[in-house]
């Protein structure tokens, strides 16, 4: 079995259609793709959207020329497959069910310290998804899904400096909206 | 730079997606300003507190469904086929027919007709690269060998002038060859590691000639020009000045060739030695680092959410001074690689037109009276013609009245 942790192989080995690539695809892609189309679609199509975006990625690797990153590539087309469909359904994204954030903090050995955390992030995901569509898309790929600000504006077809913008401006209005959450002690702001 | 540009960058000097300029421009602002650092303050709490959402997981089974849309179908490589369908017959007439014909061409020129023909297409094709070699004098610019033929080459362009848009690119691309050993890696030996830098003022009888020759000088050795601007003020000599950076083994070379352009003024030569600032970064560096991998080891122990808050803090604060330090030293061995000179090209002052004499003058003078006269007549004319609506109506009207009616005293006649 080859090995595709490079990058390289991994194209390679996806353009050959061998099996385990599109596996070792998957393995590195899926939460990221599903977790894009959580917070871009909604939770009840979440999981439709991403299973339509892994499927076009899967079908249109061996079209991937190398002239980003593969990630860049994947997260531009599953942007672009969650875009469509937050098109065609015009559903509003719905915050983030408490259960998924539990599910990630039972290993904490302080409840309460569990449910400080537990409420901050709900918060900060309510105020995410509450931002305007333009804005939430950026956060997400920069500030969740690590990519840099020239990664971003090519997964949104857009120039630098309009990401930059994008995020500054959604980092005043994320501010605004944990103004008094934070005036209350749950964050420092 | 005020409070309000730097609140709209802040979040891209936060998250280090600034450029070099723009970063210590904002860094020197928020040292003096107490609101500015407020705000960077909160928006680095909250990028921190974004940072930490946790990651969602795929439902289980996602993977699945996903493989079992995809249908894998091995790429096959085949081998070479002949890409017509062909029946045996029509392929076995053909070669009768082709060497049916071969028998008959063949005898009728003959193996002396035929070495006469090549010996004459061979002239025609040498004839065509020669007058194609002619009309592209810029490819005898080419380099064959950098060491000499440059020093050539240069001289050339400089007292010659080579023709216009002479090619650039061809040279630039095959002189740093030379220096692709060295430089390739990135690294340079830290003890050479001096800055050497340059200073010129030249006067020069031709400023666009020498503007040319300067750039040439400086593509030709490997290197390129960063700033370049003009100053032609009506009356005073055209002058220019402009960056150029050229591989520090250049350096002596290019201030020589530079020298030839004209007349130096004005020459500074300085040098900087570095070496011990990068020794001295570069083992703060690693210090640093060892420091990152530590709090990295706490971050992955600690629990408490006050905790993960101040070593992620810290660590926020050690990766911006390795960042900034990395960013020194790589400052200090891209300087140390290319030399830089500051040149300025003045054009010498052209001599004054010997003043005229008493005839000349007056002759001038005359003609441009003339001239000025002139050009009024004709302007009065053109504005006859404009506004002959408003005289001509009444003029024609009363030359036809006058022509209308009869003379006092001819009837009587």
């Amino acid at each position: 079995m080859a090995d595709y942790r490079d990058e390289k192989k991994l194209v390679a080995g996806l353009r050959a259609g061998e099996r385990e690539a599109y596996e070792r695809l998957l393995d590195l892609y899926q939460d990221k793709v599903y977790g894009m189309a959580r917070r871009m679609v909604g939770g009840l199509d979440a999981e439709d959207a991403a299973q339509d975006a892994l499927v076009e990625i899967c079908n249109s690797v061996k079209g991937f020329k190398g002239r980003s990153s593969l990630a860049t590539w994947v997260y531009r087309v599953a942007m672009n497959v969650c875009l469509e469909r937050r098109r065609m359904r015009r559903l509003e994204t719905v915050p983030i069910e408490e259960n998924t954030l539990d599910r990630q903090e039972n290993s904490s050995s302080e409840p309460g310290a569990v449910a400080v955390r537990n409420e901050t992030k709900t918060t900060v995901n309510n105020a995410i998804d509450s931002l305007p569509d333009i804005h939430r898309d950026v956060v997400i790929l920069h500030e969740l899904h690590g990519l840099t600000y020239s990664e971003c504006a090519e997964a949104l077809s857009c120039p630098v400096g309009t990401v930059k913008s994008r995020l500054s401006n959604a980092f005043r209005a994320l501010r605004e909206q944990l103004r008094e959450y934070a005036s209350e002690g749950g964050l420092e702001l | 730079m005020n409070c309000r540009m730097v609140k709209s960058e802040i979040k891209a000097y936060i998250d280090g997606e600034l450029g070099r300029v723009m970063r210590w421009r904002v860094s020197r602002h928020l040292a003096s300003c107490v609101e500015c650092q407020m705000e960077a303050k909160s928006m680095t709490d909250l990028t921190n507190e974004v940072n930490n959402i946790s990651d969602i997981t795929a439902p289980s089974g996602l993977r699945e469904k996903v493989l079992g849309k995809l249908n894998f179908e091995p790429v096959v490589r085949a081998g070479w086929k002949w890409p017509y369908k062909t029946r045996p017959i029509a392929v076995a007439g053909l070669l009768a027919i082709a060497i049916v014909a071969a028998a008959v061409v063949i005898p009728m020129f003959g193996p002396a007709k035929v070495q006469s023909r090549k010996i004459a297409s061979a002239g025609k094709m040498q004839a065509k690269t020669e007058q194609t070699a002619a009309t592209r004098p810029e490819e005898s610019l080419k380099f064959d060998t950098p060491a000499d033929t440059i020093s050539a080459k240069v001289d050339n362009f400089i007292y010659n002038k080579a023709p216009d848009h002479a090619p650039m690119i061809a040279v630039g691309k095959t002189v740093p060859a030379r220096n692709a050993a060295k430089f390739s890696d990135g690294h340079i030996n830290p003890q050479l590691m001096i800055i050497k830098n340059a200073e010129m003022t030249v006067l020069v009888k031709d400023f666009s000639k020498a503007n040319d020759a300067a750039v040439f000088v400086a593509k030709s050795l490997g290197g390129f020009v960063t700033d370049s601007s003009v100053s032609s003020d009506e009356g005073a000599p055209v002058s220019g000045s402009m960056c150029l950076q050229v591989p520090v083994d250049s350096f002596e070379n290019a201030i020589e060739k530079l020298g030839k352009l004209g007349k130096v003024t004005v020459k500074n030569l300085t040098g900087e030695d570095v070496t011990g600032q990068v020794v001295d970064i570069d083992s703060r560096l690693r210090n640093k680092r060892a420091e990152e991998r530590q709090y990295l080891e706490v971050m992955n122990k600690a629990r408490r959410i006050g905790d993960i808050m101040n070593v992620s803090n810290e660590l926020y604060r050690v990766r911006g001074e390795i960042e900034e330090m990395a960013g020194q030293i790589k400052q200090l061995k891209s300087s140390a690689a290319m030399s830089t000179i500051n040149l300025t090209l003045t054009e010498k002052p052209k001599p004054k037109a010997a003043p005229m004499g008493f005839i000349q003058k007056s002759f001038t003078g005359a003609v441009a009276s003339l001239v000025g006269s002139l050009s009024k007549i004709a302007g009065i004319i053109i504005w006859l013609v404009v506004y002959s609506p408003f005289w001509g109506l009444p003029v024609f009207g009363y030359l036809y009245w006058r022509r209308r009616t009869p003379i006092a005293g001819t009837n009587e006649a």
